[in-house]
């Protein structure tokens, strides 16, 4: 058996889980997240040198999730440009209408930007501080902290916490 | 800019300074360890792992590497065949088909874009001047110790506030970086944000042709135990890919100064966003009202840019959140 089959075989049999829940909350959807974690391995054993520390190999791994989940958001981003041109009026989902019902946490991180809610689980799931995700993220640390900000922001108004009143119950807006 | 490849690297852009989340409307954000706990409590429900394909996985990967090998090798033989042609050109003055007026070889009759002296030497030698104090240090194999004086690199006579027309980005060589080449960047990152290099690290970027990494240091005393850290970060880079700076700031200090700008409030301008040079001397700042905002920025009473920055202020505009 190959250094890469040797290498997929333990990280899989050690990291698996951990990769899948880490990658269903980057995707907020289960098939999404199985399909994830089988193309970041792809691509992570594409590389020229397979790192040998599984840790490192994970964190390629981890890394190659986001990038993944970021880039699909530019390519909606891009297809949402488009959409008035092609599309005949009430087609368009009101984008307003998703915020008046607060929703579990995972629609609600669906719900971000995908640059946010990678932020948002590195920094509050997989506990990195901010320069660790700025580095796995390939920004700043200041782009992190206003994009932990604003997603903190736009939850704030989403989702429904269990143990906490909707803002706009105690009179807040 | 004093030494840098690359004017803007991280571009913080948030949404109107000195806009209270009160003003704003916003509700009250969640407390953070109930977020922790929720998103480890939402990770739990992930359904097992469905067994990853494993003849597929490999297959695929030797698919990639398979192409990525094909690209390198065909834009390897396009960089040959392309000096091959300038040196040729170089080197002969003018090829067939050309005509030649008062010394000077036309290439590509009929329809001539460009003209090559003739006699023009095949390997040209640009003299720098003699007062040109050498900056840049090479790593390995030979330490050459840069001989700048701390600061030389990017405090530099240049205005102290600029008002540009528009945001300017640097113009790198097409293709991207090869991968070597974001291995040594990668490590030099890992080693320098946080940790006990941060407070000499300035910031890493690429040369514009992807010849090498220029790593800013404020001392270049510490240049080999940089490396060394960096070797130990990623034992395969090619420590040859990397040139150190002097430069006067760290990253820490610009980040300092970024936040600085970003507090500004309550003036006749909005900032969107501030960025730090690679090499931690230019805050670029994006506003609404370039005008207004050069004028805050000039004004010494405002106390912008701390000594040793400059500050380039150019025409920005909001983020807007796309969920989609």
């Amino acid at each position: 058996m190959g250094d890469r089959e040797q290498a997929l075989d333990a990280l899989v049999a050690a990291r698996g889980q951990a990769l899948k829940r880490y990658a269903y909350l980057m995707s907020g959807d289960d098939d999404t997240a199985d399909d994830l974690v089988q193309e970041a391995l792809t691509r992570a054993l594409a590389r020229r040198a397979v790192p040998g520390d599984p840790r490192e190999l994970e964190w390629y791994v981890r890394r190659i999730v986001v990038n993944l989940v970021v880039d699909a958001g530019r390519r909606r981003t891009r297809w949402w440009r488009l959409v008035p041109r092609v599309a005949s009026h009430g087609s368009v989902a009101d984008g307003a209408v998703a915020v008046v019902e607060r929703m579990t946490l995972v629609g609600a991180l669906a719900a971000l930007p995908p640059r946010q809610r990678a932020c948002v689980v590195l920094h509050y799931y997989e506990d990195l501080p901010v320069a660790e995700v700025a580095e796995l993220l390939g920004v700043g640390p200041g782009t992190v902290k206003s994009q932990l900000h604003d997603a903190r922001r736009t939850l704030a108004q989403t989702w429904a916490a269990p143990d906490r009143e909707p803002a706009d119950a105690r009179g807040e807006v | 800019m004093g030494g840098s490849d690359e004017p803007y690297e991280d571009a913080v852009e948030i949404g109107e300074v000195g806009e209270s989340e009160e003003a704003a409307g916003i509700a009250e954000a969640p407390p953070e360890p109930l977020l922790s706990a929720a998103l480890a409590v939402e990770a739990g429900r992930a359904a097992p792992l469905r067994e990853p394909d494993r003849r597929e996985i490999l297959a695929d990967a030797r698919r990639l590497r398979g192409q990525r090998t094909g690209t390198v090798i065909a834009a390897g033989a396009l960089a040959v065949a392309g000096v091959g042609v300038g040196a040729a050109l170089l080197a002969g003055g003018h090829t067939s088909g050309s005509t030649a007026a008062n010394g000077v070889g036309v290439v590509g009759s009929p329809n001539p874009s460009y003209f090559v002296p003739r006699g023009w030497p095949s390997t040209m030698v640009v003299p720098l001047p003699a007062t040109a104090p050498p900056t840049v240090a090479w790593g390995p194999p030979t330490y050459k110790i840069g001989t700048a004086t701390p600061g030389a690199a990017n405090a530099n006579p240049a205005p102290s506030v600029t008002v540009l027309p528009t945001r300017t980005y640097p113009s790198f060589a097409p293709g991207g970086p090869p991968e070597p080449l974001s291995a040594v960047i990668q490590a030099a990152g890992r080693v320098g944000r946080g940790g006990p290099y941060a407070g000499v690290f300035g910031g890493a970027a690429y040369d514009l042709q992807f010849r090498w990494t220029n790593i800013y240091l404020t001392d270049l005393g510490k240049q080999a135990e940089f490396l060394a850290a960096m070797v130990r970060q990623d034992p395969r880079i090619d420590t040859s890919l990397a040139r150190f700076v002097q430069v006067a700031h760290t990253r820490l200090d610009c980040e300092a100064e970024q936040d600085r700008i970003m507090a500004v409030a309550g003036k006749s301008f909005r900032v969107f966003g501030v960025s730090c040079s690679s090499d931690a001397a230019v805050l670029g700042v994006g506003v609404d009202d370039t005008a207004a905002a050069g004028a805050f920025f000039a004004d010494p009473a405002n106390g912008f840019p701390a000594p040793g920055f400059r500050i380039e202020v150019a025409p920005g505009t909001p983020m807007i959140a796309v969920t989609g």
